[in-house]
C-alpha cells in the first residue's frame, strides 16, 4: 500500500475529527457514534443521521474509518465503523496541529489558566 | 411503521449512498426516537422528525450533488479531455489552413459583426454602464426645479432641453435645500459652461469654467492633486479670486507642478491657483477645466436666474423614494416663503441618468443595428460552414466508421467554429481599435463630453462572450448537419447530402434577408429625415460667413461706450478688408448651440395689471421672447428678409428712442393679422421692467435652435442700445471664407491682443448643428450596406450551391426539350424565394423598428411606405444580381456532359 502522508487531511472538519475521537474507543455504530459526540461536547454539537454518514461516507473513501465485520446478533446487515491506521495516524496530526494552534493562542493570553 | 417511513426519507439520496448506509442509518434513527419518545412529549418528537425532514433533504440534495461531480470528473477522465481538446482545437487549426478562403471569408465577416458590436458596446460601457469618474457614483443625485409651465430654457448636457419640465435651481435656494432637506448627507451646486477668456498664455482664448459651491469635491470623492480645495473665505460674497484648474490649464499658464501662488487671468481679473484638479475631475458633459468659487458667479444672489445644478447625496439608509416625498414638502415651505417659487415642485433625479440620457436612445438604435448585422455575419458564416459541411462529408463517414460517436464529431465540428469565431473576435478587436476613435468623433454629439470610451477588460470580456456565441450559433447548424449522415452512405460514391441541408441553408437566408430588410428600412428613414432637415431653410444664407466670439473683459471695458468704441472701430478695420463685403455683430450665433435667451415681456396697452379682471391671478399668460441683439448691419449681413418697416441705422444711438425689431413668429404669435409696427413693448429684466421700446421692423424667422426645432418669438434690439460684453462679429465674403479665417484673427487682435480670437466659417456652424443626426445616418446607412453586402453573398451562395445540386436535374430537362427561359426560371426562383419570404417576415420587424426610430425622424413618418418600398426594392434587386451569376452557369449546362456522369 502506497503511503500517504496524514498532513494531506488536514485540517479536518470538526464533524470529521469527533467521530475519529468517537471510534478511538473501538468500534461502533452509528447511533453510539451520534450520542458520544453530543455527550462530549455537552449537547453543542448533534448529528442527525444524514450527516453524521455522509462524512463517514467521504472517511471511508478516503481510508480514515473501516466497515467491520457485521453482528450477527443484532441485524446481519448493520457494519460497526472502526478507525483505520491512517485514521489513527490523521487523528494525531490533526491533534498536534490544533495543540499548537492553541498554543500559540496561549502565548498572546487569549485563553485563560483554566481552559 | 415510523422505519417505513424514514426509509422512504431516505430515497432523497442516491441509490448508491442508500445501498451502503440504509440499515445503519435506520437503525440510528430509530434509536434516536426511542430515546426522545422515553424522555421528551410530543413537541420534542415534532421537533425531531421536523429536523429528520431537513437533514434528509439537505443531505440528499449535498449527496446528489457530490456524485454529479464525481461523475463529471470521471467522464473527463482528467487530462484526457483537455488533451482530447487541444486535439480538437489542432484539427481545427489545420481544417483552417486546408481550406484557407473559407476561413479567410468566416474570419473577415466575424470580424466586422465582432469589430462593429465590440466598438458601439465600449462606447456603452463608457455611457451607460459606468458614466461616472466619481466615489459611489450610484448615490449621486441631481435635484430639479419642476417647472409648471414649459421651460423656455435649454442649457449644455447636465441642463434642461428645450420642451423640458425640468430647470436648474436658483444658488440662493442651495442653502435652503441644505437647511430643510434632511434626506441627503451632502448637498453641493455647480453651474456648467461659462465661457470665460483666459490671457496671460500665448493668446488668449475663451474656455469653458465651472462655478462650483463648496462641498462640491467632497460629494464627488475628490481631492486636488496639488494644492488644496478653496477655504470658506473664498467661497464668502466678496472673498479673494481664487480658481483650481486642470494640469492642461496650469502649464498653459507656466506652471508646474504644485500652485506656487502664480494666477491666472479670467476675463481681465487675477485669479490665483490654489489646487490643481485631478483628471477625474471632468464633469461629465461639460468640457470646464477651470473651477471658481460660486461667491462669484454675478448670479449668485439671484432668486430668479436659474443656473445652478444641485447635486446631492443620499444619506446611507434613506431611500430614493423617502427623499423625493421630502423634497416635496420642501417645495412647499420655500413657496410659503419665497412667492416667486409659486407652483413649482423639486424633482429627484439620478445623476448617472441625466447623463446618460441624451445618449442613450441613440446607442438602442446602434447596439440593436450592430447586433442585427452580427446576426446576419452569423447566418452567413453558418451558410458557408453547411456548404463545407456537405463536402466534408466524406472525411466524417470515415472519422465515424474509424469509431468517433456523433458527440465526439459535433463536438469536433463546434471547436472548428469556435476557433474561427476567435479568430474573427481577435481580428474584430483590432478593427474596434482601429474604428474607435472615429465613432467617438461621429457620436460627439450624443456623447457626455469627456466619455471615457475605450477598449478594456470588461469589454473584451464582453467580445471573448460574443465571439464563443458566435461560434457556437454558427456552428450548431453544420455540425448536427455534418454529423447526421449514415457512415455508409456517405461513403457510398456519388450519394449526395440530404434535403434537410438544403431547408436550413434557405430559412437562414430567409433570416439574413429578413435582418436586412429591417437595417434598410432604418437607415432609409434616416438618411430620408437627414435629407428633409437639410433642405430646411435656416432663414439666413450661410456660405461665404465667417463668424468670429468677441468677448470683451468686463473689467478692461466697464461702460457701454467703451464696449461701443472698440466694436465700431473693429467692425470698421474689418469691413476695410479686402473680399469682406458686409460685417456686423450678433449677440447668439444662430444654430450655434443651445443658448437661453428668453424674457418675459409685456406688450403696451396689454399688461396683466392693466387687466381689469386680473384680480388674484392674471388672466393674461406670461408673454416671453428671445431677445437678440445685433448691430445695424446684422440682417444685411446675414441675408435675413427685412419683411416689413425698417432694420436698425443711425437714428437708433445709444440716447435716442429705444428700437426693436420682431421676427415673423412673434407677430402671429402676439399680433396675428395685426400691424405690430409702432406698437411698443418692454422686456421685463432682473431688476424690473426695462425701457419701452417702439416696434420699428418685422423680420424673417431665423432657426435659432437648430434646424428641427421650432423657431421662438424674437425680439431684435440695436447694439447701441444695449451694448453687451460677449458678441459675435460675422463677415460676408465676396472670396472664400477659409482663405479669410487668418486675416480676420489678426484684425481682431490688432484691436486688443487680449481678445481670444478663433474665427469659423459659418458653414462649419451650420454643418456641426446637424452632426448627431448625419452621425446616425451614416453609421445605420453603413451597417445597412454591410448588412445588404452579407445578404447577396448569402443569396447567390445559396443559389450557387443549388445550382451546383440541380445540374443533373438541368441537363434532363433540357435534354428533354426546356429552353433557357424555364432553366432561368428555375434558378431564379430557387433564389428569389428566400428573399421574398424575408421581406415579408422582415417587414414585421421593421414596422417595429421605425416605430422605436420616430422620436429621431424629421418630418418622414414610421411607416413612411416610399422607405419601406425603396428598401424592398433595393433588397430584391441585390436579389436578382446574386443571382445572375449561378443562373448564368445554369444556362451553359451541356446535357451530354452531365448526364454522360452517370
Amino acid at each position: 500500500m502506497p503511503h500517504i502522508d496524514p498532513r494531506s487531511f488536514l485540517p479536518l472538519t470538526e464533524v470529521a475529527f469527533e467521530i475519529l475521537l468517537s471510534l478511538a474507543e473501538g468500534e461502533r455504530h452509528g447511533y453510539d457514534i451520534l450520542k458520544d459526540i453530543e455527550r462530549r461536547t455537552e449537547g453543542r454539537l448533534r448529528l442527525h443521521p444524514g450527516t453524521l454518514y455522509r462524512a463517514l461516507a467521504r472517511m471511508i473513501d478516503d481510508g480514515l474509518v473501516e466497515q467491520a465485520a457485521p453482528d450477527d446478533r443484532v441485524d446481519e446487515r448493520r457494519r460497526p465503523m472502526r478507525m483505520s491506521r491512517l485514521g489513527a495516524d490523521v487523528a494525531r496530526a490533526e491533534s498536534a496541529r490544533l495543540a499548537a494552534q492553541v498554543g500559540a493562542a496561549r502565548a498572546r493570553r487569549w485563553l485563560r489558566r483554566s481552559v | 411503521m415510523t422505519a417505513r417511513f424514514y426509509r422512504l426519507l431516505l430515497r432523497l439520496y442516491p441509490a448508491s449512498f442508500r445501498e451502503r448506509f440504509e440499515p445503519d442509518m435506520t437503525a440510528a434513527f430509530v434509536a434516536l426516537l426511542r430515546e426522545r419518545r422515553s424522555t421528551g412529549g410530543v413537541a420534542a418528537l415534532a421537533a425531531l422528525w421536523f429536523r429528520t425532514l431537513v437533514d434528509a433533504v439537505a443531505n440528499g440534495a449535498a449527496e446528489h450533488v457530490a456524485l454529479l461531480h464525481r461523475r463529471i470528473a470521471a467522464f473527463r477522465g482528467g487530462c484526457f479531455m483537455w488533451h482530447s481538446w487541444l486535439q480538437d482545437i489542432r484539427y481545427a487549426l489545420r481544417g483552417m489552413l486546408r481550406a484557407p478562403g473559407v476561413a479567410a471569408v468566416v474570419v473577415l465577416t466575424m470580424a466586422i459583426g465582432i469589430g462593429a458590436t465590440t466598438s458601439i458596446f465600449s462606447v456603452v460601457r463608457a455611457v451607460v454602464l459606468r458614466p461616472l469618474p466619481f466615489a459611489d457614483p450610484g448615490g449621486l443625485y441631481t435635484v430639479w426645479v419642476d417647472a409648471p409651465t414649459t421651460a423656455t430654457v435649454a442649457g449644455g448636457w447636465l441642463g434642461p432641453q428645450l420642451g423640458d419640465r425640468l430647470i436648474a435651481v436658483a444658488p440662493p435656494y442651495l442653502a435652503d435645500l441644505r437647511g430643510r432637506a434632511t434626506s441627503f448627507s451632502q448637498v453641493a451646486g455647480i453651474s456648467p459652461s461659462w465661457a470665460m477668456t483666459l490671457t496671460g498664455g500665448r493668446d488668449a482664448s475663451v474656455v469653458p469654467a465651472l462655478y462650483v459651491s463648496d462641498g462640491v469635491m467632497e460629494i464627488l470623492g475628490l481631492t486636488p492633486v496639488a494644492g488644496r480645495d478653496f477655504v470658506a473665505e473664498e467661497h464668502a460674497p466678496g472673498g479673494p479670486l481664487a480658481a483650481l484648474v486642470s494640469t492642461s490649464i496650469w502649464r498653459l499658464a507656466g506652471g508646474e507642478g504644485a500652485p506656487d501662488g502664480r494666477t491666472i487671468s479670467l476675463n481681465g481679473q487675477a485669479y490665483a491657483v490654489v489646487g490643481i484638479l485631478p483628471a477625474t475631475a471632468r464633469f461629465p458633459g461639460t468640457p470646464a477645466e477651470i473651477w471658481i468659487p460660486f461667491a462669484q458667479n454675478p448670479f449668485a444672489g439671484a432668486r430668479q436666474v436659474p443656473i445652478m445644478t444641485v447635486l446631492a447625496r443620499l444619506r446611507a439608509g434613506v431611500s430614493e423614494q423617502q427623499a423625493h416625498s421630502e423634497l416635496l414638502s420642501v417645495a412647499q415651505s420655500l413657496e410659503r416663503d419665497y412667492p416667486t417659487s409659486k407652483g413649482s415642485k423639486l424633482a429627484l433625479v439620478p445623476l448617472s441618468d441625466r447623463v446618460s440620457r441624451r445618449a442613450r436612445p441613440m446607442l438602442i438604435v446602434l447596439g440593436a443595428s450592430v447586433a442585427l448585422m452580427t446576426l446576419i455575419a452569423v447566418a452567413n458564416v453558418a451558410n458557408l460552414l453547411l456548404a463545407r459541411a456537405s463536402v466534408r462529408q466524406r472525411e466524417i463517414a470515415v472519422r465515424s466508421a474509424l469509431g468517433a460517436n456523433r458527440w465526439r464529431i459535433v463536438r469536433q465540428m463546434l471547436t472548428e467554429s469556435v476557433v474561427l469565431a476567435t479568430a474573427g473576435a481577435a481580428a474584430g478587436i483590432g478593427v474596434a481599435y482601429w474604428s474607435l476613435g472615429t465613432l467617438v468623433r461621429l457620436l460627439q454629439d450624443d456623447l457626455p463630453h469627456g466619455a471615457d470610451v475605450r477598449i478594456d477588460w470588461q469589454v473584451l470580456i464582453f467580445t471573448a462572450m460574443v465571439a464563443l456565441s458566435a461560434g457556437v450559433l454558427f456552428g450548431l447548424a453544420p455540425a448536427f448537419e455534418g454529423s447526421r449522415a449514415a457512415p455508409a452512405d456517405a461513403l457510398r460514391l456519388g450519394t449526395r447530402a440530404g434535403e434537410g441541408g438544403r431547408r436550413v441553408r434557405q430559412a437562414l437566408v430567409t433570416a439574413e434577408v429578413a435582418l436586412a430588410f429591417v437595417l434598410l428600412v432604418g437607415a432609409g428613414l434616416l438618411i430620408r429625415s437627414f435629407w428633409k432637415l437639410s433642405s430646411v431653410d435656416p432663414g439666413f444664407r450661410t456660405d461665404s460667413v465667417i463668424a468670429a466670439p468677441v468677448g470683451l473683459p468686463g473689467s478692461r471695458y466697464p461702460t457701454g461706450a467703451s464696449r461701443l468704441q472698440v466694436f465700431d472701430r473693429l467692425l470698421t478695420s474689418v469691413r476695410a478688408l479686402p473680399g469682406v463685403q458686409r460685417a456686423a455683430l450678433v449677440n447668439r450665433l444662430p444654430l450655434g448651440g443651445a443658448t437661453n435667451n428668453a424674457v418675459d415681456i409685456q406688450i403696451e396697452g396689454r399688461e396683466p395689471e392693466a387687466n381689469p379682471r386680473g384680480s388674484g391671478q392674471s388672466a393674461l399668460p406670461s408673454m416671453n421672447a428671445d431677445r437678440r441683439i445685433g448691430s445695424s448691419d446684422y440682417f444685411a449681413t446675414m441675408s435675413i428678409p427685412v419683411l416689413a418697416g425698417r432694420v436698425f441705422d443711425e437714428r437708433d444711438a445709444p440716447a435716442a428712442p429705444g428700437v426693436a425689431v420682431i421676427n415673423q413668429s412673434m407677430v402671429r404669435k402676439y399680433w396675428g393679422t395685426a400691424d405690430p409696427l409702432g406698437a411698443r413693448i418692454r422686456i421685463q429684466l432682473l431688476g424690473g421692467p426695462g425701457p419701452w421700446m417702439t416696434i420699428v421692423g418685422v423680420v424673417g424667422d431665423v432657426r435659432h435652435h437648430g434646424l428641427a426645432a421650432e423657431v421662438h418669438p424674437e425680439i431684435w434690439v440695436p447694439l447701441q442700445q444695449a451694448p453687451v460684453n460677449g458678441m459675435v462679429l460675422v463677415a460676408r465674403t465676396g472670396v472664400d471664407p477659409d482663405t479669410m479665417l487668418d486675416t480676420v484673427r489678426r484684425t481682431i487682435r490688432s484691436q486688443d491682443p487680449e481678445l481670444p480670437a478663433s474665427p469659423v466659417t459659418l458653414g462649419t456652424v451650420v454643418e456641426s448643428s446637424v452632426q448627431g443626426p448625419r452621425s446616425r445616418m451614416s453609421l445605420l446607412a453603413a451597417f445597412a450596406a454591410v448588412a445588404l453586402l452579407l445578404a447577396t453573398i448569402g443569396i447567390a451562395g445559396v443559389v450557387a450551391y443549388t445550382v451546383s445540386r440541380m445540374l443533373r436535374d438541368i441537363g434532363v430537362r433540357m435534354a428533354l426539350g426546356a429552353n433557357r427561359r424555364d432553366i432561368l426560371g428555375l434558378v431564379f426562383v430557387q433564389g428569389l424565394t428566400p428573399a421574398v419570404l424575408g421581406l415579408i417576415v422582415g417587414t414585421a420587424g421593421a414596422v417595429l423598428a421605425a416605430r422605436a426610430l420616430a422620436h429621431m425622424l424629421f418630418e418622414v413618418g414610421p411607416a413612411d411606405p416610399a422607405t419601406f418600398a425603396s428598401a424592398a426594392a433595393v433588397l430584391m434587386m441585390t436579389a436578382v444580381l446574386a443571382c445572375l451569376l449561378p443562373a448564368f452557369r445554369a444556362t451553359r449546362v451541356d446535357p451530354l456532359a452531365v448526364l454522360r456522369v452517370e
